[in-house]
């Protein structure tokens, strides 16, 4: 019982047991604590598990990722507004290199940040595409809408810790305790019959996305999988033997105590998963020593581990990540220039690893963060920055990415899915020309997740499920933004 | 349980022991309500009070109205209404030596009775005798009533047939009747003497054989020697092995006290008793380095043994909640003054003052001095200075309360080395801390906003009327004082009528007019660097507070919080802020609307106690620290000593919880301290002080000390404990995972078995471990070691299970003669255990 109360619940979960009776095989075995099914959500129907291996990998950009010099507009129309607006945080146009033209912009010119380079050649090669101004939305709002409070706002807008909530649970009309990832993941848990490692799994903590109801992920740092998880202490001495069957025991009582089970349930993975991470595989793919791309290297770790024989069993596998340091308000050039610069390089890297492993088109990363920021800096001084806003863009990368292209609803009072860089222009939240350019999003993060969830086995009858607000936005059968 | 008993035979028993009792001075009633705030009394704030009346006394409870009643032993008394959780009571004059009910009764309603709320003191044990708390404590123990005539006769001795009584109660409560005596186990207790029934008893549990071996001349029965004194070396004996059960064998004895010699036959199985006393600082002796072993014990000094020995596992868990972790010498000083007091005493303690740093240049200068590496860069350019002394002031500052405050405050008012990479650019900051820990929050929020690392973390520095940065004036609301929802004065937020969801606090307009008028400060920025190899480099100036450049404020006029309700019930309440004042006048004004702000009471109460005692706050409880914040009974706002008493003791935090969600799982910090502190922690070779390079460990555990990732701390205060879906709070999860969780066990492997952190280099000059001479001396019984640790570490809250799955592991130690690996055994196991982790 002591160690295998994963693979019970797992098991249990793939034995055809129906919503009910797995419940109450929970509770007769008192482990309702543990596991929390909630009666609420609708039983699933069942997930497509075929296709083949599938994985998402999320990439969180921590604080608040500045879109507005991320995806640039380049051509002579264009360009002059953007660097009028942004005064000091202008990417010289010189210093820019345009990617193709997205063919559904228009004929119009974008380029990315210079740091970003390495994706301009992925967008330019089909593999990576972009989500313009999406962020968090409880229905669609424009501007007057959102100027006469005629429609709910998210709550706490332009709050960071509100507005990571709102990205990561795709809730933006209540706190939510369960993220969108983990709710995918508890809707395709029964792909992963019979494995006993996590479907989720998170190389950077165990933050909002990550939580379901029926699962719990795991959470692990970077470096090799042989230290990431060790107990140290143990040998097979009699003393040591005793000491880990006592240690072991020890977690499964008292667990009346919420804080008490809490703490014996995170350390039980971490022993069950210790166990599971006897050697560190060897990926030939050359990875920089940054910690964006130790983490994603590490995803790619245990993807070579699930495909090696014996594997880990799972054909579904939902992945976090995150880099910090984006909540620029000062010292923005050179801040956000350096994040950049990792990150390219980081997806760059962790792209070819999908390669290397022969999962290009079984693996679909994408890019969120807690909100936009103002297109107007700062400030003052020699290092500006840029404070918080709304609406932003997104990297979807992949094989199965329809990549080089730009992705998004359009907004109909512009006629365009990217924002017009004007202060109280029709896409700021106010129309007074003392707006500072903040984004009211045309795509919700609800619709963002709904795309990549059915491209990742979600079928259209468990899509409110998953995302409770989509019927705000769309009608099944949810055909999404169609970048994936 | 509300009923009194009167013991027969001359000494007069109270049988009235509600709840597990505090120590003298605080009172509460034993029912406590959960769900919406309900009308209740809930404890007097202080407890006592001369018999003759007069005392006022504040009644501290919910919903409390205007007109209230209050009884004390059924005699009506004066009433002020200060405001719903607190109205002050003028004592009756009463019988003295008694307990009284205190009932308090709303206008037209429902009445709450605080049972014995009241104690009225004996006549000769006055609130200025040192005897006074612990008599009290008797008294609501139900352990005596005095010597009758309203007197406790504290200089009395107390006879042995006195102690047999005093010693069940304590052991088995009020209410306890032990068998009839049959009158043939000791030849001098008739079945009907005075407490025979109890001496049998004694001697049926093992506790006492008599004052003399079997008597040939009487039956070959033994002599009890009811009538003679108690020494104080008998009292060592009786106490702990009532204490710590009847197997239990003291360490032996190393010879402690002068007049306790080891060579004494007739005193030498008295004194390894006597010596676990000293060791457990139940007792300090009774001067000049000496115990007096065959002094008789006076009802005095038995109160206080009685005091400190039966009521340690509360002083115990109260440290959990004020200090850095239990030890003997406090839990002695707590258990000796009572909590109060002992907090009047941790008030006026300052020992733990931040290392001020010199200002050295933004990069680190290779000539003169190459400080870019090496002593000269660790000292100047990282935190090592401020985190060896954090942990060596936890470890061994006296001024526990305030540290641990100080760092809820740091949790709450967050900067970071995230940014702040230069120690004195963050020691000023915490200085702060420390020093209004126990002052007012309006100082803490005025300091934090001028302090010139806030200034550079949060970016208020580069705040212009030309070129405005929002970021701290979203900060200072949303993370230093009101939070993002309306809240209720218990801490639930105010919702919707219409949508059920919260209403904001503020919007976009709010910080748009906040950051304006905090435009125009800046960090002073052409100082002289300190260091004499410097002089002449010119450094910002992150010892002194931000200054004002009037060029650079926006003088045009502000209005905050228009359009936006104080709270649900209440009126718009804009603050006006006119342009032409500038500066300090605007920032007070602002910092003003905040601070009165209804929500920032429930808002730090309800973070204050998060940090301090429990991740899911009844909001009865949150109500009634919101209220002292409000309050502190002379009218006075934003008293954070009033706010951590109320919080400290407040029943919720006081009463050992029945409520399976109570608690909080410990943070690495909080964790790492814990450990050390419980066991004498010194160098590795135990010869000087460890040299407080703790913080690789809890770093490891997902804490860095003095780096939170963000502004939103080390970890977010709104993280669910797992499993999420019960959606009970419990912050501290946010950095527990997998792996962070096996770096626990791995830290105390390291103490354990890897003989604590091994010196290395300058950085560890003496490395740090603790003390396991008494664990091993314990060790041979296994039962007896892991007693001990079940005492200190868990305040004797270990089931049976884990009780008995540690002894086995213990007695599976191979060989089973080598105490120090059966100590290290226990101990890993119970500090590794997820019921040593989380605080209950």
């Amino acid at each position: 019982m002591s160690h295998n109360r994963r693979d019970f619940l797992v098991r249990s979960t793939c034995a055809a047991l129906g919503a009910a009776a797995f419940q109450s095989t929970i509770k007769q075995f008192g482990l309702a604590n543990l596991l929390a099914v909630d009666n609420s959500v609708n039983s699933p129907n069942a997930a497509n598990c075929t296709g083949g291996y599938k994985a998402l990998v999320c990439i969180f950009l921590n604080g608040g990722n500045d879109g507005n010099n991320m995806v640039i507009p380049y051509d002579g129309t264009y360009y002059p507004t953007y660097a009028a607006t942004r005064g000091g945080l202008a990417i010289p146009q010189s210093t820019l290199t345009p990617m193709n033209n997205p063919p559904s912009m228009g004929g119009r010119q974008f380029a990315f940040h210079p740091n970003l380079a390495p994706l301009t050649a992925l967008f330019n090669a089909g593999n990576l595409g972009v989500v313009t101004n999406v962020g968090s939305l409880v229905v669609p709002t424009s501007q007057s809408d959102y100027i006469s409070g005629a429609v709910p706002k998210p709550f706490s807008l332009f709050s960071h810790s509100d507005q990571v909530q709102a990205q990561q649970t795709s809730r933006a009309d209540t706190k939510s305790p369960t993220g969108w990832g983990g709710r995918i993941v508890d809707n395709v848990l029964p792909c992963n019959a019979g494995s006993n490692f996590p479907t989720m799994t998170s190389i950077s903590g165990s933050t909002s996305f990550t939580i379901g109801l029926n699962q719990r992920p795991l959470s692990i740092g970077t470096g090799a999988l042989t230290s990431v998880l060790v107990l140290s202490g143990f040998s097979g001495s009699a003393t040591d033997v005793a000491r880990r069957q006592s240690m072991d025991y020890l977690r499964t009582i008292d667990n009346t105590a919420t804080m008490i089970a809490g703490a014996s349930g995170v350390t039980q993975q971490g022993v069950d998963i210790s166990a599971i991470f006897s050697s560190d595989p060897v990926i030939n793919t050359t990875f920089p020593n940054t910690g964006i791309s130790n983490q994603l290297k590490q995803v790619a770790k245990i993807m070579k581990l699930n495909q090696t024989p014996p594997g880990l069993g799972l054909v579904r596998q939902v992945f976090f990540v995150s880099q910090g340091g984006y909540d620029t308000h000062q010292d923005q050039i050179n801040d956000q220039g350096n994040n950049f610069t990792d990150l390219a390089n980081a997806m760059n890297a962790f792209y070819s690893a999908t390669l290397e492993l022969g999962l290009q088109d079984s693996v679909t990363t994408f890019t969120l963060s807690d909100f936009g920021r103002t297109l107007q800096p700062a400030g003052s001084g020699g290092n500006i920055g840029s404070d918080h806003a709304w609406g932003n863009h997104a990297f979807v990368m992949g094989g199965a990415v329809n990549g080089g292209d730009f992705y998004g609803n359009i907004n109909p009072a512009t006629g365009s899915r990217f924002p017009v860089l004007q202060f109280g222009g029709l896409d700021d939240t106010t129309s007074s020309a003392n707006g500072r350019g903040r984004w009211i999003p045309s795509t919700a993060v609800e619709e963002y997740g709904v795309t990549l969830a059915k491209w990742f086995g979600v079928t259209s009858g468990d899509i409110p499920t998953v995302f409770p607000l989509i019927g705000n936005f769309e009608s099944a059968p949810y055909n999404g933004l169609g970048f994936v | 349980m509300r009923e009194r008993l009167t013991g027969s035979r001359g000494e007069g028993f109270l049988a009235l022991r509600v709840g597990v009792a505090a120590l003298a001075t605080v009172f509460w009633s034993a029912a406590l309500a959960s769900g919406a705030t309900s009308f209740q009394a809930s404890y007097l704030y202080t407890a006592s009070g001369a018999a003759s009346g007069g005392t006022v006394v504040p009644i501290v409870g919910n919903q409390f109205q205007n007109g209230a009643t209050v009884t004390v032993g059924g005699i009506p008394v004066t009433v002020t209404f200060h405001n719903s959780t607190r109205i002050g009571a003028t004592m009756p004059a009463l019988a003295a030596g008694a307990l009284y009910d205190v009932a308090v009764t709303n206008p037209g309603g429902p009445t709450s009775t605080i049972p014995f709320g009241w104690f009225a003191d004996f006549n000769d044990v006055n609130q200025a005798s040192p005897f006074h708390a612990p008599v009290e404590r008797i008294v609501r123990d139900g352990i005596t009533a005095g010597c009758l005539n309203g007197n406790y006769c504290p200089n009395d001795a107390v006879t042995r047939a006195q102690m047999a009584v005093f010693l069940l109660r304590a052991e088995h409560g009020q209410g306890y009747v032990p068998n009839p005596a049959s009158g043939t186990v000791f030849w001098d207790v008739g079945a009907t003497d005075f407490a025979a029934d109890w001496i049998e008893q004694l001697h049926a549990e093992g506790i006492t054989g008599g004052c003399t071996g079997p008597d040939p001349n009487h039956g070959n029965l033994p002599a009890y020697c009811p009538n003679n004194s108690v020494t104080r070396a008998q009292m060592a004996v009786f106490l702990l092995k009532v204490y710590e059960g009847v197997s239990h064998v003291p360490p032996p004895a190393t010879g402690v006290f002068p007049d306790c010699p080891l060579g004494d036959p007739s005193l030498a199985p008295l004194v390894p008793w006597i010596e676990e006393l000293a060791r457990l600082k139940i007792t300090v002796g009774c001067g000049n380095g000496n115990f007096c072993p065959n002094e008789a014990n006076s009802r005095g000094q038995m109160a206080v043994f009685m005091t400190k020995t039966f009521h340690r596992p509360e002083g115990i868990r109260f440290l959990e909640q004020a200090s850095w972790g239990p030890s003997d010498t406090d839990i002695g000083l707590v258990l000796a003054q009572g909590y109060l007091p002992w907090m009047g005493a941790q008030f006026s303690l300052f020992n733990s003052t931040p290392p001020l740093m010199g200002l050295w240049p933004d990069n680190a200068p290779t000539t003169p001095v190459d400080c870019t590496t090496g002593i000269c860069h660790r000292d100047n350019y990282t935190m090592y200075q401020l985190q060896v002394s954090f942990f060596k002031n936890a470890m061994y500052n006296p001024d526990q309360l305030r540290q641990r405050v100080a760092f809820a405050l740091h949790k709450l008012d967050v900067t970071s080395s995230v940014v702040l990479t230069r120690p004195s650019q963050m020691s000023p900051y915490l200085t702060l801390l420390y020093n209004d820990a126990f002052g007012n929050y309006r100082d803490i929020l005025y300091n934090v906003s001028l302090n010139a690392g806030m200034g550079l973390y949060l970016n208020m520095n580069t705040n212009t009327k030309n070129n405005p940065n929002e970021n701290y004036a979203r900060e200072i609301m949303q993370l230093f004082s009101i939070g993002t929802d309306l809240l209720n004065m218990d801490g639930t937020t105010q919702n919707d009528d219409v949508t059920g969801e919260p209403m904001p606090t503020y919007d976009q307009s709010v910080i748009d007019q906040l950051k304006l008028v905090l435009t125009g400060w800046k960090i002073q920025n052409n100082v002289a660097c300190d260091p004499a190899s410097q002089q002449g480099s010119v450094c910002a100036d992150f010892l002194n507070p931000m200054i004002f450049d009037d060029t650079k404020h926006d003088v045009t006029d502000k209005m905050l919080f228009q359009g936006f309700l104080p709270n649900k019930d209440g009126v718009g309440a804009p603050t006006s802020v006119p342009g032409n004042v500038q500066g300090f006048p605007e920032l007070n004004t602002a910092i003003d609307a905040l601070f009165n702000h209804p929500n920032t009471a429930p808002y730090v109460a309800r973070e204050m106690i998060h940090s301090l005692v429990t991740s899911n706050p009844s909001p009865e409880y949150v109500e009634r620290v919101a209220w002292a914040f409000n309050d502190d009974g002379n009218g006075t706002r934003g008293s954070l000593w009033a706010v951590i008493k109320a919080i400290l003791l407040d029943p919720e935090a006081r009463v050992a919880p029945s409520d399976p969600n109570y608690g909080k799982l410990k943070e690495p910090t909080l964790y790492t301290l814990n450990i050390l502190r419980a066991f004498d922690p010194k160098s590795t070779n135990r010869l000087t002080l460890s040299d407080g390079n703790i913080n690789a460990q809890p770093r490891a555990m997902g804490e860095d000390l003095l780096k939170p990732p963000t502004v939103f701390s080390y970890f977010p205060q709104d993280y669910f404990a797992p499993p999420a879906s019960a959606e009970l709070l419990g912050p501290e999860f946010g950095i527990m995972d997998a792996s962070t969780s096996l770096k626990r066990a791995n830290f105390v492997n390291q103490m354990t078995f890897g003989g604590g952190i091994q010196p290395s280099g300058t950085d560890t000059p003496n490395g740090t471990s603790i003390d396991f001479t008494e664990l091993q001396q314990l060790a041979p019984n296994a039962g007896n070691l892991v007693d001990r640790l079940n005492r200190l570490l868990m305040h004797g809250t270990m089931s049976d299970d884990m009780r008995n799955s540690i002894i086995t592991a213990v007695n599976a130690v191979t060989p089973a003669t080598d105490t120090l690996k059966r100590a290290r055994q226990a101990l890993y196991l119970v500090a590794t255990a997820s019921q040593y982790q989380a605080q209950r």
